[in-house]
């Protein structure tokens, strides 16, 4: 039966699709905003940027290798955009000139009069008498109103990077720079991790064909998705490494204990068979399973591995294991259904991950305590001979009440309780985060922490207010509020806009009329500007531009990030670079009255999120602790002790967030999960401890027990707090603290025997 | 006036060198390139007033542009148009800002490798720096020191698509005149006149 079952998990789990995607720890349930901000955290422009720079040789070889290697990413087909500031290819330059009337911003019906025409003559002379005249030239006789200068400057963005040899170089000349979108979302790490390999290799293929030999340059990526996964290897290193070691210490504890390898192998059975049907059921319910699931999943249920503890120490010599298993039975069926109580409220969560953790830890719990009660007692661990340890002692009461006390006080008086700011529990250090930020303003890409949005029932209703809104953005860059932004109408302007503009071109006769008295005065050769007159009655005729003609042009993947249907609604995004204050623009969008347009603060709004889903994972760890109570009332028999079970470890978790607290570090949603835990493995020892002991050799066998559960966690967790990473450490602390807790407490209010 | 064009060619033709280092002590006595240059090297900074005429090919007539020039060692030159409208060009290393109708518009050099090297043309020979000239330029000097012409031809393609030669006259350290001849046959005079501090 018990085969059966592990059997059909291996088959489940063979058929479960491992979701490394974060998103299962957003909520699913959310209003419009935050549905929105969970999206683009998600796949919005942020998470599919990837910034990069070469470095370490000659500008020409620099410039070189940008050319070899963007086209190579353009063929590997996982970006849709690849951009190094390589000039448009002549028919796409030749498509814009030739929709340059319907595309740029400032054309309406006084673009052709006489005075206007007059104007930009004029400025077209100087700009002829300038450095730039040569290059001018070539295209004022078609262009005298600079429209097409006017449209790319718009489409390079306010600050563009520099150009050195025909591609983008910092500032300082060191680095060419490029930049690309995934077509992946940011979330799925794995085809994140694939676009990133295809750069490197890319990049090396891209050196081996410099122009003189191989190139010794070198390649800097940065960007949400690189930390991701820079991120993601640290912590698999970290964990790995972790885990090994405490492995290897916990196994050692073991054999000191035990002497005999059969118990310790037939230890690990329980926590497995949990592993793997948690994880079964857990794929058969959600249909796939988180990576992070899985992870704290199996230090949840890391406590599962103590039951076997429970079972070989109170057997007494000689004794069946079967008979070893019914003397304790009480108190093995109390500690898996406390845990599993406690975790099945997870249930209720709104976060899809954590409901999978509940379920997981829940599952895995209970199959574990089953395997123990009912599976090793079959197995025949032959014969060991448990150490003979002094008994444990009674820490004096006032002592814990005293550090009690303490604990209350820290807890009442501290205000920097919580802390939900995801960068905290970032790995990535603070110097890779500021080149990031310097390649970002070198490239005029926008920091995608400030998005406003322009939502409308209709893809063109979303344009036109985003348009109407267009005057009020420059104003914003005028100010110095923000120093850019992004709009898909500047590559796919509204129709409304562009039928607009295109009814402001003249009809021939008067264009020809009103440029005549324009040029009168002006030494402009005869005849100079008839291309510009053909343009024009060109430009009458030409069909409005549809989102269906930008496909294969570099601005698809702008009107593609920045023009998005959500809920039935469409909605325009302009991403905002260079917020220094975010104050100043929060004031000057409620000055601006527009109920149509949302800010979305990503950085805010996250911490807004997690904040909610950490005071919802709170609750309903307190409904989960009540419920335990009520277990243990009905168990144990009495109010009394139930409180005397429940109550000590209680006293030990608060005491443990208070001495985090106290340690200056604030909580987050990982303590609290690792508080569960606390939870868990305390409930196993008062359970233990509180057992009447029958003598003195009982209570001996309930002190070794416990010494031997502790001392494991202690050197499993122990070995997480050495790590370097935040959330490894979070997490270890916790439990290491709660332990110790937990063990002063529990052994202070266990009854003495006498 | 033939000694010195025979030093010119000294330095660009690799061919006599040999006779250059044969007769050291001739070429100390000489004067050309190298000395002109250091005479400009001393210039810590300079004013003049221009007046500039460009013949352009969209243009029935001449445009006639006047304004004043400001150099500091060793490359921050302001050409500030005054008539027959204001404007201003300032270099700042490899900046250039532009100044025109109220609007300053700042372009990186490095962008413009063409609108830099002419730049260079000019902030190279103000500021004596003749390895800078002839990254650009093949450089030929003519004349003696009270009336030296200097010829500048494109090293480089992508410079001589654009640019076809410039000349410039002088006496000692002043540079009198800058001619630009485009490879499109626009071409412009600028005739400068040094205010004396």
């Amino acid at each position: 039966m018990w085969l059966t079952v592990l059997l059909l998990s291996v088959v489940q789990l063979v058929r479960t699709p491992l979701n490394l995607d974060l998103s299962g720890f957003l909520p699913s349930q959310a209003n419009p905003t935050q549905r929105l901000l969970i999206d683009q955290m998600r796949d919005g422009v942020g998470g599919r940027l990837i910034l990069l720079a070469i470095k370490d040789d000659s500008p020409e070889q620099l410039a070189h290798i940008s050319r070899q290697l963007a086209a190579r990413m353009q063929q590997s087909g996982h970006f849709s955009v690849v951009a190094n500031g390589a000039p448009l290819p002549p028919e796409q330059l030749e498509w814009l000139m030739e929709r340059r009337y319907l595309l740029t911003p400032s054309i309406n019906a006084q673009s052709f009069d006489v005075a206007t025409l007059r104007q930009s003559l004029e400025s077209s002379l100087r700009l002829l008498a300038s450095p730039l005249g040569g290059a001018v030239q070539a295209w004022l006789p078609r262009d005298p109103g600079g429209a097409m200068l006017e449209l790319l400057q718009s489409l390079a963005g306010q600050n563009p990077p520099d150009i050195q040899h025909g591609v983008w170089f910092s500032r300082d000349g060191q680095r060419a720079l490029l930049l690309a979108y995934s077509r992946a979302p940011g979330m799925d790490a794995l085809a994140q991790e694939r676009a990133l390999a295809s750069i490197q290799s890319d990049f090396s293929h891209s050196i081996g064909k410099a122009e003189r030999g191989v190139s010794l340059a070198k390649l800097e990526l940065s960007g949400a998705t690189v930390f991701a996964a820079d991120a993601r290897h640290q912590i698999e290193t970290a964990a790995r490494l972790a885990s090994g070691l405490a492995l290897l210490l916990v196994t050692l504890i073991l054999w000191m204990v035990y002497r005999a390898w059969k118990p310790i192998a037939y230890s690990l059975i329980p926590l497995l068979a949990g592993l793997l049907v948690g994880a079964a059921i857990v794929g058969a319910w959600f249909g796939s399973i988180h990576g992070i699931t899985l992870a704290f999943g199996a230090i949840l249920i890391g406590e599962a591995a103590d039951y076997p503890a429970y079972l070989f120490i109170y057997r007494n010599a000689g004794e069946a294991l079967t008979a070893t298993a019914w003397r304790i039975r009480k108190a093995l069926q109390l500690a898996m259904l406390t845990t599993a109580m406690s975790a099945l409220f997870m249930l209720l969560s709104d976060l899809e991950g954590l409901r999978q953790l509940g379920l997981f830890t829940a599952t895995g719990a209970l199959t574990a305590g089953l395997t123990t009660r009912w599976l090793l007692p079959a197995l025949q661990p032959g014969e060991y001979h448990l150490p003979r340890l002094p008994s444990w002692p009674y820490p004096p009461r006032w002592l814990t009440l005293l550090m009690f006390a303490g604990a209350v006080i820290v807890l009442a008086r501290t205000d920097l309780f919580w802390d939900d700011d995801l960068a905290h529990l970032s790995p990535t250090p603070p110097a890779a985060l500021a080149h990031d930020r310097a390649l970002r303003s070198e490239l005029g890409a926008p920091d995608t922490s400030f998005l406003l949005m322009f939502a409308a029932p209709t893809a063109e209703g979303a344009l036109v207010l985003s348009e109407e809104h267009q005057p009020w953005l420059d104003s914003l860059v005028r100010d110095g509020i923000i120093t850019g932004y992004a709009l898909a109408a500047q590559s796919l302007p509204s129709q409304a806009a562009q039928q607009a503009r295109r009814a402001a071109l003249p009809d021939g006769a008067t264009l020809r009329r009103n440029l005549d008295k324009a040029l009168e005065g002006l030494p402009f050769r005869p005849g100079s500007f008839e291309p510009f007159l053909r343009d024009i009655e060109h430009g009458r005729s030409l069909p409005l531009i549809q989102r269906s003609d930008l496909e294969g042009t570099p601005w698809a993947a702008r009107v593609e990030a920045l023009l998005i249907r959500e809920q039935g609604q469409w909605i325009a995004l302009a991403p905002l670079s260079g917020v220094s204050e975010p104050a100043r623009l929060r004031a000057a969008l409620e000055q601006h009255h527009t109920p149509s347009v949302t800010l979305l603060d990503i950085k805010r709004d996250t911490e807004t999120l997690l904040s909610n889903a950490r005071e919802q994972a709170l609750l309903l760890m307190l409904a989960g602790v009540a419920a335990i109570a009520l277990l243990l009332r009905v168990d144990l028999g009495s109010a009394r002790a139930a409180a005397r079970t429940l109550l000590p470890v209680l006293a030990a978790m608060l005491t443990t967030a208070a001495t985090l607290l106290a340690l200056g570090i604030s909580l987050n949603l990982f303590h609290l999960i690792s508080l569960l835990l606390v939870l868990g493995t305390g409930m196993n020892y008062a359970l233990f401890f509180q057992r009447r002991a029958e003598n003195a050799e009982d209570a001996r066998r309930a002190g070794l027990a416990v010494g031997l559960c502790s001392l494991t966690s202690l050197a499993a967790f122990t070995c997480l707090t050495l790590t370097s990473i935040a959330v490894l450490q979070a997490i270890g602390l916790t439990v290491l603290l709660g332990t110790l807790f937990l063990l002063l407490f529990s052994a202070s209010w266990r009854p003495r025997v006498n | 006036m033939h000694s010195g064009n025979r030093v010119a060619n000294t330095v660009l033709h690799l061919f006599s060198l040999a006779l250059c280092c044969a007769s050291p002590q001739l070429l100390a006595a000489e004067w050309g390139m190298p000395q002109l240059m250091s005479g400009f090297a001393a210039v810590e900074e300079s004013r003049a007033s221009f007046k500039e005429e460009k013949h352009l090919s969209m243009l029935s007539e001449p445009l006639k542009l006047s304004g004043t020039l400001h150099y500091v060692r060793p490359d921050q030159i302001e050409k500030r148009i005054t008539q027959p409208y204001p404007e201003s060009f300032r270099i700042n290393r490899d900046r250039l800002d532009w100044e025109n109708q109220g609007r300053t518009r700042t372009l990186s050099l490095r962008s413009q490798p063409q609108i830099w090297a002419l730049a260079e043309s000019l902030r190279a020979t103000l500021a004596g720096d003749l390895p800078a000239l002839r990254k650009h330029y093949k450089v030929k000097l003519q004349g003696t020191p009270m009336q030296w012409n200097i010829t500048l031809e494109p090293r480089y393609d992508s410079l001589a698509q654009y640019i076809e030669q410039i000349r410039m006259q002088g006496r000692e350290n002043q540079l009198r005149q800058v001619e630009i001849i485009e490879a499109s046959g626009d071409h412009s005079l600028m005739r400068i006149e040094e205010i004396p501090n």
